[in-house]
């Protein structure tokens, strides 16, 4: 198709090697993707497996056996093992592109087995693995008819010559670069389990809220920012704590008074309570305060402490404060 | 074959493809004078890299009777490559883990690993080159940037997968059904949806089920990109071309930002592997695979189908003009191509047209005649020369941040650093496309491959030159990657053969150190954690950041209505994971004046999130810029806290929360 200066040349062109029939071998991974296809929609019926071994048995078979076994339908002639330097478009696709086609049709084939699935409201589990496993036996059944069909020599089969030579992944170099490279690899799979196995602990971080309750709901709503003299006035303060250990909480409730200028110009303790979370554990605290005789703006803070709560507590050593700006009326307003 | 016609008759002479070289140089020296008339950096990168590839060209052809062997460096040290693939793997791996995400040392790390990827094809000689070795370090490299990605963000990365997964495959778990999504324009176009809710139920959880899906399914895609350039290329120079698609920052980011777009891509590679093939046989089951391929990218993706419909109509209209010309004795197989391919051209746009009007949008439209009518206004109303609002819209909502970032010298040179890799694919795709022209023989495959690369790059970049933007050109880039990286390789090759020796060792070292190392530091690549933090805002959210929009939503539900405003673009995930119908918020005086209730969170003082200013008109800021102080710090009523998150409101009682 082109000149040596075409790019496709720069290596020697050789002869395509003869194809060899594969023996027995040509229903060797039919057998194979039948048989873990099975066993795969088996294991995940049953939902006892732990969550990573779903993970590992699960990829293939949303993203490979389906599309693997259409391909194989599709493709009965034996796929040609072509030299780095040589060209040979005109061939059926080599064992890698038939991998690669098989993953990109696995996802149409599973979209169009849930578009069936859909007009009865049966997108779930049993009749997914149910479906998938229909459609790649389905494909593996007429792969394997068609390649029966053929005569031997270009019938695809995998010999076991072949998955040696997969094998064969080293470095063409001196021994001391392979073991190098089979060290790195080696780190690789060491460092990656690692991170998989001992997950980080992610953010820790506490979150605090003010709430009312009405008839057992919790909303953030109806806060007591308007109030009369006198009267004791209830709101709920929700804790999280995403601290990834447990935490003891102290919840200070403060009614401050204010100047011409913002600042706090009295400030008096009106609740507190201690809980005690485990990580990622909830409370929900009922704080309360009576409502001074004068009216006027006041506000109201509670100042949240992890573990430890100094003697004089203050907005500025806690560790976080939610606030409101309380307008105090008189008993005539 | 008898040509004619007289462009055609001067493109076959044997200096066609100089006389385009020299034409090209000088366009390309004239297109530099449009950076006069506008601040846009693609301006000045695109006459560049067309006048450098040019240059080159002309250098290599005016050389080429002296061509040599190809120059690898015989060096034990290239022996010892892969290993550093490994350990740079290895570190990658620790380092996303130690920082719990992504950070600028492992956006290094992985431009680190593409280096060392592109040096082995690029440096090592014949015989010490073993293809599938490098491939395989390809795929677990592939494997682990993107699940490194995916896994170390908490939720996801993105604007809009926010709706797809959380929503849309979520009701459709719930339901059973595509009923799920009803009333979406998806509802016409629901295998991703339908994929996702699969797999959401095979894994137990939509995050999860993404991710190990579609995530892997767009982490291996990259073998296609091999086996399609394969058919016209030696392994060395298809693995180059699966490397240049593998670390392009566009191809990363619907890797990591997982929605119909990324699973459109996917499929559009498939059917370039099929149209492809079927140019060398002809047969029925290549014709098949492109229509199969065809209808599921019609039944994926809207922006998707616009793609496979420019390249299939490019291809059945080079393939009957092809044929016309062509002499009896080759006429048959042509014949069966053109007729082939018009039919599945046909065919498809067919079923595209009634699957588009049939199609819902916005609850009271129909998709085809709405994206007609936005098209009509489009061209009668915004469409103007050098209308250059962003020449990178439909970016899957992750567009950047108003520029008020880092100044100066690093602030003027990040733009450039940004788009050199794509500079540099430019330049090599413009070479191989020239090698294309020609050295190859088969017409319709060349005349496809340039038409198709011709025609996306005039949408992406053409019709943004003039501010059309319907088609969305943001989405087209990944998908525009495919071909170029495979004509790329085309022209590398033809360089590595035939360039002088000192030219061609400057264009491998620029290449092997610029074009992985700048793509995968780029704004596309990094959307969860930007390496240029000061420039583009961060399309990823902190666990606490998210659990703020969780915990609001369950003490303060979309249904009460509260008019909330935050930054973009945090709003987002207000608006597509917690259901609230979010306005922009103006901010005067460090506070909202236009939303009761205000979201202030940690990174609007740290990063390029955008906040509007109140005025008239309204001016969106950078809110690392224009904040001096938490937006809360005024408002009477917190309601909410954690560590990064505050929530404040000016109504009395938290009536607007």
């Amino acid at each position: 198709m082109s000149s040596s200066r075409i790019p496709n040349a720069d290596g020697a062109h050789k002869q395509p090697q003869s194809l060899q029939p594969a023996g027995n071998g040509w229903l060797v991974d039919l057998l194979v993707i039948a048989i873990l296809t099975v066993c795969t929609a088996g294991l995940l019926w049953v939902e006892i497996l732990p969550q990573y071994v779903v993970w590992i048995i699960g990829v293939p078979f949303v993203v490979f056996y389906p599309g693997y076994a259409m391909i194989a339908a599709l493709l009965p002639e034996k796929a040609p093992k072509l030299q780095s330097g040589e060209v040979e478009p005109s061939r059926p696709p080599t064992r890698l592109s038939r991998v690669a086609l098989a993953i990109v049709i696995s996802p149409a084939l599973l979209g169009v087995l849930a578009i069936v699935l859909s007009p009865w409201n049966a997108i779930e589990l049993q009749p997914l693995l149910m479906g998938i496993t229909a459609i790649t036996l389905a494909g593996l059944v007429i792969a394997a008819v068609r390649r029966l069909f053929l005569p031997p020599h270009i019938r695809e089969g995998i010999t076991l010559a072949e998955v040696k030579s997969w094998m064969q992944l080293s470095v063409p170099m001196s021994s001391r670069q392979n073991i190098s490279l089979g060290l790195a690899v080696l780190l690789l799979i060491g460092v990656s389990t690692g991170a998989v196995m001992i997950p980080g602990d992610g953010e820790a971080y506490t979150e605090a809220y003010l709430l009312s309750e009405t008839d057992g709901e919790y909303l953030t709503a109806n806060l007591p920012t308007n109030v009369t003299v006198g009267e004791t006035e209830e709101f709920h303060v929700g804790v999280e704590n995403h601290e990834n250990e447990q935490v003891t909480y102290e919840l200070v409730t403060v009614f401050q008074q204010l100047d011409d200028e913002d600042e706090i110009s009295a400030q008096e303790v009106q609740d507190s309570v201690s809980v005690t979370l485990a990580d990622e554990e909830q409370a929900f605290e009922e704080q309360s305060f009576i409502v001074p005789d004068t009216a006027g703006e006041y506000r109201l803070q509670v100042f949240i402490f992890e573990n430890e709560l100094p003697d004089e507590p203050t907005a500025d050593d806690a560790d976080h404060v939610l606030q409101l700006e309380v307008t105090v009326a008189s008993d005539e307003d | 074959m008898s040509y004619q016609g007289s462009i055609t008759n001067l493109l076959r002479k044997d200096n066609a493809d100089i006389i385009l070289a020299r034409i090209g140089l000088v366009a390309c020296v004239l297109l530099l004078g449009l950076r006069l008339l506008a601040e846009q950096v693609l301006l000045v990168v695109i006459p560049l890299a067309g006048g450098g590839a040019c240059a080159l060209y002309l250098v290599t052809r005016r050389k080429e009777a002296q061509r040599h062997e190809f120059v690898a460096l015989r060096t034990t040290l290239l022996g010892y490559l892969p290993t550093a693939v490994f350990l740079t793997l290895a570190a990658l791996v620790l380092s996303i883990h130690l920082s719990g995400g992504r950070t600028i040392i492992s956006h290094v790390l992985t431009g680190l690993i593409g280096v060392f990827l592109l040096a082995q094809v690029l440096l090592t000689e014949d015989k010490k080159l073993n293809p599938r070795l490098v491939i395989a370090q390809l795929l677990i490299a592939s494997i682990v940037i993107r699940f490194g990605a995916l896994f170390g963000t908490p939720g996801f990365t993105g604007v809009d997968i926010w709706t797809h997964v959380p929503d849309y495959i979520v009701s459709i778990v719930d339901m059973g059904s595509v009923t799920g999504i009803a009333g979406d324009k998806y509802v016409m176009a629901p295998i991703y949806h339908l994929y996702g809710a699969v797999a959401a139920i095979i894994f137990d959880s939509p995050r999860a089920g993404m991710f190990l899906s579609l995530g892997t399914i767009l982490a291996l895609s990259i073998l296609l990109v091999y086996s399609t350039a394969r058919l016209l290329l030696s392994a060395r120079w298809a693995i180059l071309a699966a490397i240049l698609f593998a670390f392009s920052s566009e191809v990363l980011q619907w890797s990591i930002h997982l929605i119909p777009t990324s699973m459109g891509l996917v499929f559009f590679l498939g059917l370039l592997f099929a149209l492809t093939k079927l140019y060398y046989t002809p047969e029925l089951r290549w014709f098949g695979l492109v229509f199969l391929f065809s209808l599921a990218v019609v039944f994926t993706h809207q922006v998707s189908t616009a793609v496979i419909l420019l390249a299939l109509g490019l291809a059945a209209g080079i393939a009957v003009a092809v044929m016309l010309r062509t002499d009896e004795a080759l006429v048959r197989g042509r014949r069966r191509i053109a007729a082939g391919l018009s039919a599945t051209f046909g065919l498809t746009t067919g079923i595209t047209l009634v699957s588009w009007a049939n199609t819902p949008f916005s609850g009271e439209f129909i998709f085809l005649w709405r994206m007609l009518d936005v098209l009509e206004r489009q061209i009668l109303g915004e469409v103007g020369f050098l209308n250059l609002a962003s020449a990178n819209g439909g970016g899957g909502g992750a567009g950047g941040a108003p520029s008020e970032g880092q100044t100066g010298f690093l602030g003027e040179l990040v733009p450039f650093i940004e788009w050199f890799g794509f500079g540099l694919l430019l330049a090599i795709t413009i070479v191989g496309a020239m090698v294309l022209l020609h050295y190859f023989d088969m017409p319709e495959l060349k005349l496809t491959y340039l038409a198709l690369f011709g025609a996306m790059f005039v949408v992406v970049y053409g019709l943004s030159l003039f501010g059309l933007r319907t088609f969305m050109p943001g989405r087209w880039l990944a998908f525009m990657h495919a071909p170029m990286a495979i004509i790329g390789a085309v022209g590398l090759a033809y360089v590595a053969k035939n360039a002088p020796r000192q030219i061609l060792l400057i264009v491998v070292i620029i290449l092997c150190l610029g074009y992985p190392l700048t793509m995968m530091t780029a704004e596309k690549a990094t959307l969860d954690a930007p390496a240029f933090e000061d420039e583009y805002p961060r399309f990823s959210h902190t666990e606490s950041e998210i659990k703020a929009v969780e915990t609001l939503s369950t003490y303060r539900p979309p249904e009460t209505e509260p008019v909330i405003g935050t930054d973009h673009p945090y709003r987002t995930l207000y608006e597509r994971y917690g259901g609230y119908t979010i306005p922009d918020m103006e901010v005067e005086d460090g506070q909202s004046v236009n939303t009761p209730t205000t979201v202030a969170r940690e990174y609007q003082l740290q990063g390029p999130a955008t906040v509007h200013q109140h005025g008239d008109p309204v001016v969106p800021r950078q809110s690392n810029a224009y904040l001096t102080d938490s937006l809360c710090a005024d408002v009477p009523h917190h309601i909410y806290t954690s560590d990064t998150v505050t929530i404040c409101t000016t109504a009395e009682g938290g009536a607007e929360i």
